[in-house]
């Protein structure tokens, strides 16, 4: 009795043990795929950017792409800092289990 | 005696809960197999469109300028480009036209390019068609794919949805994915 008992117990905690790894396993893949769809919008941002260089135009654009990204991602929040020196920072930053953020930067 | 039939009745009770526990295992496997081909997908599409639209225009492998003045990138609609063109594209979508230099049958040639979505086999998929070749498969399971043009934030502006090939269990649901790219052509010398 004991023995089948002893047995079962094993089993029964490495099936459920396979479990919890393959639900840890699938909310890294999801972490994945939001990732690359930040990379994607961070892309956008950038070919956006360098096709229109007037301030105006780039608050519309920022605008644009926060919908977007909001639309796409968790609670996110993107925002572009440009110092003086045509370097710009883009942030963007969602909500997926922990606050989660794609950097970049590039001449702008 | 008394002991072998609890033996046996506690050990069927874990066998049938184990065997729930494995099935949900394998349907969370399926579900993270499908949110790794929307990834890829992602990935691919994105990647590819957006050089495309990069490039689209390149008449380097023409000697002189194209001698129609075409537009390097176009958007119709589905029924514009069958009125057209003869493609047949899933109603209510659009179909992306490119201009470039491609390779074709080991000759370069300035040829359009089309994207668009059309059903094979049940569900919607990309196709890519250069000129009048034959189309080809270029991703699987895409349910919507409109394009934009602007003069404004960027020249193109893709807004496409992937749907997952086989509804996923246990809620029997599709899973959908949506996209934008927002790419601008980088090519001058054909306008």
């Amino acid at each position: 009795m004991i023995d089948v008992l002893a047995a079962m117990a094993i089993v029964s905690s490495v099936i459920f043990s396979l479990l919890f790894y393959q639900m840890e396993q699938l909310q890294v893949v999801h972490s994945a795929l939001y990732r690359t769809i930040a990379i994607n919008q961070i892309d956008n941002l950038t070919d956006m950017i360098q096709r229109n260089n007037q301030s105006k135009k780039q608050r519309d654009i920022l605008s644009v792409w926060n919908n977007d990204n909001s639309s796409m991602l968790p609670q996110a929040v993107g925002e572009i800092l440009d110092d003086s020196s045509h370097k710009c920072l883009i942030t963007l930053q969602w909500f997926y289990l922990k606050i989660q953020a794609e950097q970049i930067y590039f001449r702008c | 005696m008394l002991e072998i039939i609890l033996a046996v009745v506690l050990a069927s009770m874990v066998v049938v809960n184990l065997f729930d526990v494995f099935n949900i295992v394998s349907r969370v496997a399926v579900h993270e197999h499908v949110l790794l081909d929307m990834q890829n997908k992602t990935q691919l599409i994105n990647r590819f469109l957006r050089k495309k639209i990069h490039t689209a225009g390149d008449s380097a492998c023409l000697n002189q300028l194209p001698e129609k003045k075409e537009n390097k990138i176009q958007a119709f609609s589905a029924h514009d480009a069958f009125q057209e063109f003869g493609i047949n594209a899933k109603a209510g979508s659009d179909v992306l036209l490119l201009r470039e230099c491609v390779k074709v049958q080991k000759k370069t040639q300035y040829l359009p390019l089309f994207f668009y979505i059309a059903k094979k086999s049940g569900a919607f998929d990309l196709f890519y068609q250069m000129s009048n070749h034959p189309r080809l498969l270029f991703i699987q399971g895409m349910s919507r794919f409109k394009v934009s043009l602007h003069s404004g934030l960027s020249d193109v502006v893709i807004r496409y949805q992937l749907q997952s090939i086989q509804p996923v269990l246990p809620i029997k649901k599709y899973i959908v994915q949506q996209g934008v790219i927002y790419a601008s052509s980088k090519i001058t010398i054909a306008d």
